[in-house]
């Protein structure tokens, strides 16, 4: 079970609003490789997990995940607060306004809404970790190109703090695989799914 | 210590044990991470009573019921203002 935490895993304290910029942040809420996606993925993964290393490390990353995903909504908020309908046209927020008027919805940059489909679990070890090691590279790819895109201090520092643990947690599955491939017979891993066979 | 700087205490101590908890899970044996661990746990605890006894609860179970339900009370952790 979880406990709620009324606090914010890194501060977010921004001073300007800027609805463009939440319109393609958003994306890290409910898009492909998105902090919704990573939380649901991991946390779904772990029940058929057969090595207490990995189920933890499943545990406490989708844990995380879910802090990350609270973060996100909280920059999206912040940067859609007191807008005025002017700003909302000219933004080009009107598009999600006009649906959601500055509520947090999970979708993609481009508009569409959040899909399962982008969150995998397979119910083989091997391929499940290689699956979040990638789904780490590409969660800290489109951080790379939140940044490029924003010039707030409010917002960039953030920012920094989530594409920096996309690193650490790529590292932490990176040892997760390895505990399995030990447990594994050496000569081919790929003998047996851990999962269903053992 | 202001709400906000002690705040920005309790987190940086549980960001500590988010981490190294993280490290852990795969070097479950590594002596030097269980005693970083242990200290930064009980520097933790004392961070979150510290903060709940000034500024209010952070879990639940850290309302002291005589000033009330004081969970409902905000500020919730995204209204913050820059």
């Amino acid at each position: 079970m979880w406990t709620y935490e009324k606090k914010l895993q890194f501060p977010v304290n921004i001073k300007n609003p800027n609805p463009a910029m939440a319109k393609f942040i958003i994306t890290q809420f409910g898009g492909p490789d998105g902090e919704l996606a990573a939380s649901q993925r991991y946390l779904a993964q772990r029940y058929s997990m057969p090595f207490k290393q990995c189920i933890a490390t499943l545990s406490d990353i989708g844990t995380e995940e879910l802090a990350h995903m609270e973060m996100i909504c909280a920059i999206v908020h912040q940067l859609t607060r007191n807008l005025t309908i002017e700003q909302i046209k000219e933004s080009g927020f009107d598009t999600y306004f006009v649906d959601h008027t500055t509520g947090l919805y999970p979708q993609a940059a481009a508009g569409f809404p959040f899909d399962a489909l982008c969150f995998a679990s397979k119910g083989d070890a091997i391929t499940d970790l290689v699956e979040d090691m990638a789904a780490e590279q590409k969660a800290r790819t489109t951080y790379d190109n939140i940044l490029r895109m924003v010039d707030d201090p409010d917002v960039i520092e953030p920012i920094r703090f989530l594409r920096e643990r996309e690193v650490v947690h790529f590292q932490r599955f990176g040892e997760a695989l390895r505990v399995v491939q030990d447990n594994l017979n050496s000569k081919n891993f790929y003998a047996i799914n851990p999962e269903f066979d053992m | 210590m202001t709400r906000e700087e002690m705040l920005r205490r309790v987190q940086m101590l549980d960001f500590v044990l988010v981490d190294v908890n993280l490290f852990l899970n795969n070097h479950p044996n590594d002596t030097a991470a269980l005693n970083f661990y242990n200290k930064y746990n009980e520097l933790h605890k004392q961070a979150v009573a510290e903060f709940e006894e000034s500024f209010g609860p952070l879990t639940a179970s850290g309302v002291n019921i005589e000033d009330g339900w004081s969970w409902i009370d905000k500020p919730w952790p995204w209204e913050m203002e820059g």
